[in-house]
């Protein structure tokens, strides 16, 4: 009888300790406890359709075909475009993002939702299914050092009125050992900065990421080829890095202008802008610029 | 009488006697110093146990809020999504652009007021150049309108970028009579002119009390100086220090405190448009403490038991052994 009691009190010991180590483990979470926006519409129901104060019922003209490139180009910047875009809580995945319209938010998918009840809500069984809103990295020769990228992803920028187009050059250089330099450019083969009928004081402004994906360190650095007439001669280019300092500031014309040494896995993210000084005169009207940016990378 | 050995039964029986008490005492004391350290190790383990258990939970709820403080950075964007879609659909709504040029408040209401009640986005403004407001619209409950946004920079910086890729629209958190607002504003061009321009506005408070509902954490905003300026917490939130406010603000990494209220708070950055706009404090209530205390309670509890189921066994045992002993050498 002893034995079976001693026996019994041994496994209610191993019972109270495994609950106690099982309580430790347990998380603080708790179950949904009110209606998520996500999940029902905010939006306002009528059981009659509105009417206007004369009595006549609300209608929506058209839309304008402009919205469409605007819409795209909205949900292109929405795009979570530097690794700090969620506060510096969490790495944003460049090129994704959550969007919602009419209340409903649309995660990529199928992975963990960067809002945590999603996955909590199924028991981290539900699966998110969404657009995938990402931008489609370039893909670059592998090229060895010793000294310079041949080939930097251009970018280039039309004022008033030119068709935009890119221009890239590929150099091939004798194969080494395997070292690869990669440089990334979120605007890469698309214009960066479309600016039609400037007028003096306006300021066309965008940003640009640079990465290093590659083996090796490298200095990134700016030169510039575009039009020489006397828009182009009045135009001032700025190139910032956001949140930072002034890398350049002049004329249209840069050539060799130092960026920044970027290690791999780093990216930069830089304010470029065109300003058309309010002493513009009359006599540039109806001209263009076009603009092409060369970044190249040297080790 | 005298026995095999040649000894009296009461010498024997005594010293019997002596032999069982002095032979019993020793194992009396060992079992004594053996169940004192059983349980001085239980306790111990016990206690360790409770720790352990503390910072896993810690660790959880830091995990916690580092998550949501990510997805209320990401629903700002599924705000400044809608905001922005609002937007667009009263800037290229046809006729727009001509009311806005004759300042025409009621051909413009007929235009943009359904759109405005079915969006969820409390407030709008619609401007023409120099600031002054042509048309207000405003949901039940939200701040009342002003008659001109002059001076407003978000205006000049929007008609200054109207021909950039995007159009001049963009979003930013402005303080519109004394209160943080989230503001996302485009112009409207009619021709080749720009007639005025479009403010689509949610106060900054009702922007985190939603997405605290979304990511259910407290969150609050607090400006470049440290101060609490927008919060969904009950009681008043603790300041920042102002050191800590700016190197945050330049990209700093995430800082964790304890608050009061046993409250566990993550301070970063709330992202407008890509850029810092104020930090963000997102705090969750920390129960740590009270899990290491259940931990010790029901692990002390289960030793008590064990303790009984154990103990009363083995001090019976130990009873009936000395008895026996005693037993014996009485005969």
């Amino acid at each position: 009888m002893s034995r079976r009691l001693r026996y019994g009190a041994a496994a209610l010991v191993a019972a109270a300790g495994v609950a106690s180590f099982t309580m430790a483990a347990a998380a603080t979470g708790g179950s949904l406890e009110r209606p998520d926006s996500h999940l029902s519409h905010i939006y306002l129901r009528y059981k009659t359709p509105l009417q206007y104060p004369n009595g006549s019922l609300a209608t929506s003209p058209p839309l304008s075909p402009a919205v469409i490139p605007a819409a795209e180009a909205d949900f292109t910047y929405l795009s979570f475009e530097q690794v700090s875009d969620l506060g510096g809580f969490e790495p944003a995945p460049i090129g994704e993002y959550l969007s919602g319209t009419t209340g409903h938010a649309v995660a990529n998918g199928p992975r963990q939702a960067h809002v945590p009840f999603l996955g909590g809500a199924g028991r981290n069984g539900t699966k998110i299914y969404g657009f995938v809103h990402g931008l489609t990295p370039p893909t670059t020769v592998p090229t060895p050092p010793p000294s310079t990228i041949p080939t930097p992803p251009t970018t280039s920028t039309t004022v008033p009125g030119a068709p935009s187009s890119t221009t890239t050059t590929t150099t091939t250089l004798p194969v080494r050992p395997p070292l690869y330099i990669k440089m990334t450019n979120n605007h890469n083969r698309h214009p960066l900065i479309r600016a039609t009928n400037m007028a003096p004081g306006d300021v066309a402004r965008e940003t640009v990421v640079l990465g290093n994906r590659g083996d090796v360190p490298f200095v990134v650095r700016l030169r510039t080829v575009g039009s020489s007439n006397a828009l182009a001669r009045q135009l001032r280019l700025t190139v910032r890095v956001v949140g930072g300092s002034l890398l350049y500031s002049g004329r249209l014309s840069a050539s060799g202008v130092r960026i920044a040494r970027l290690s791999p896995g780093q990216s930069i993210d830089l304010w470029v802008s065109l300003r058309l000084p309010r002493s513009a005169g009359n006599g540039l009207q109806l001209r263009r610029v076009r603009l092409d940016l060369y970044w190249s990378g040297q080790g | 009488m005298i026995d095999e050995e040649g000894m009296t039964s009461p010498s024997r029986a005594r010293l019997s006697g002596d032999l069982g008490e002095t032979s019993h005492r020793p194992r009396r004391r060992r079992r004594q110093r053996q169940v004192i350290t059983a349980c001085l190790v239980a306790l111990i383990a016990v206690l360790v146990a409770g720790v352990v258990a503390r910072a896993g939970v810690e660790a959880q709820i830091d995990a916690r809020v580092r998550a949501a403080g990510a997805g209320a950075n990401s629903g700002l964007v599924a705000i400044e999504s809608e905001q922005l879609s609002l937007l667009r659909s009263m800037t290229f709504t046809t006729g727009v652009g001509a009311a806005l040029k004759a300042e025409s408040s009621v051909e413009l209401k007929q235009l943009t007021a359904p759109l405005q009640v079915n969006s969820g986005v409390p407030m709008v403004d619609i401007v023409i150049p120099d600031g002054q407001v042509v048309l207000a619209i405003r949901s039940k409950g939200a701040p009342r309108p002003v008659a001109t946004r002059h001076g407003l920079g978000a205006l000049g910086r929007s008609f200054a970028e109207s021909h950039g890729i995007r159009g001049g629209r963009f979003s930013e958190i402005v303080t519109l009579q004394g209160s943080p607002t989230l503001l996302t504003i485009g112009p409207v061009i009619y021709g080749n002119e720009k007639v005025g321009a479009i403010l689509v506005m949610t106060p900054l408070a009702d922007v985190l009390g939603r997405l605290s509902g979304e990511v259910r954490a407290t969150l609050t905003s607090y400006n470049s100086y440290g101060l609490p300026i927008v919060t969904t917490a009950k009681g008043e939130p603790e300041s920042l220090a102002p050191i800590t406010a700016t190197t945050l603000l330049k990209n700093g990494r995430v800082v964790f405190r304890d608050s009061i209220g046993s409250t566990r708070e993550a301070v970063g950055r709330l992202i407008v448009d890509h850029r810092a706009a104020t930090l963000l404090g997102v705090s969750v209530s920390d129960d740590s403490l009270l899990t290491e205390l259940l931990v010790d309670l029901i692990g002390l509890l289960g030793l008590v038991v064990a303790g009984l189921f154990l103990g009363v066994p083995l001090w019976r045992q130990g009873e009936r052994e000395a008895t026996e002993e005693g037993a014996l050498a009485d005969v």
